[in-house]
């Protein structure tokens, strides 16, 4: 498996790893993915990436989650920036997509705990 | 009857060779769903079909038996590669929901696969003078 997040992206895409000519939109759809993931409560801190150094293990995320990870960030990102052209292809990918969300923040409310909601009593 | 593989499908270039590999013929004697399709309308509409449908779909692109270039607008089925029995359906086979022996498909195809109906094929014609003017030809 390629280490570097960019590069394995790119060669999911069907892009040559040395063709940089759509990194610039690659790389700002790999770092919304990430965005996502920081929102789910997957990734414990926002992480983002900026060109090809960046590894897998940035995310920090053990095994079982890091695997949906990775094919949450592809699938987004081929999403946004090969969009399907038919309604088929368009309604499989989001299939998939919803179904590593639910997952991946059914893992994070699992691994973390669910969210205890702060009661501030301010005192008058 | 020989096992027929995703993996050994998309070695084949053309989209007609993918088809005669596919191909069935309406094999005689073979046993259908007939009165238990009750069974594989069950199947179609679980959770894990719907699963792996997706995944399909997603994996070949949306294109008529995986190939490049022959996307699916309208009518898209996804075809069990070795014909399903209700036998198979009511012993839990696992491979009727594996990936490997499943490829996207059109109505049209599917049809042409298991009767041996003529495939459609999409692309441009081959153009001869004077084929635009309707009230000329022949």
């Amino acid at each position: 498996m390629e280490s570097s997040i960019l590069i394995a992206t790119k060669e999911i895409l069907g892009l040559d790893s040395d063709d940089d000519a759509f990194d610039l939109d690659i790389v700002t759809h790999i770092n919304t993915s990430l965005s996502v993931l920081f929102q789910m409560g997957v990734l414990l801190e926002p992480k983002s990436i900026q060109d090809m150094a960046a590894k897998w293990d940035l995310l920090a995320l053990e095994p079982e989650v890091l695997n949906m990870a990775r094919s949450y960030i592809f699938l987004k990102t081929q999403f946004l920036w090969d969009p399907p052209t038919t309604s088929f292809l368009i309604k499989a990918r989001q299939d998939q997509i919803a179904e590593l969300e639910y997952r991946m923040a059914a893992y994070a409310e699992h691994a973390q705990g669910p969210l205890i909601p702060v009661v501030v009593v301010i005192d008058p | 009857m020989a096992i027929r593989t995703y993996s050994e499908l998309i070695q084949a270039d053309a989209f007609v060779d993918r088809f005669d590999y596919l191909k069935l013929d309406g094999q005689v004697g073979h046993e259908t769903f007939g009165f238990d399709r009750h069974l594989n309308q069950q199947f179609y509409a679980s959770p894990q079909w719907k699963q792996i449908r997706a995944y399909v779909i997603s994996r070949d692109n949306g294109c008529d038996l995986g190939f490049p270039g022959y996307e699916i607008a309208d009518g898209l089925l996804i075809h069990h590669i070795n014909p399903m029995t209700p036998h198979d359906l009511v012993s839990g086979e696992e491979w009727i929901l594996d990936p490997e022996y499943l490829i996207t498909t059109t109505k049209q195809t599917h049809n042409a696969i298991h009767f041996g109906a003529d495939i459609y094929q999409p692309g441009v014609p081959d153009r001869t003078p004077g084929d635009t003017k309707l009230w000329q030809r022949g």
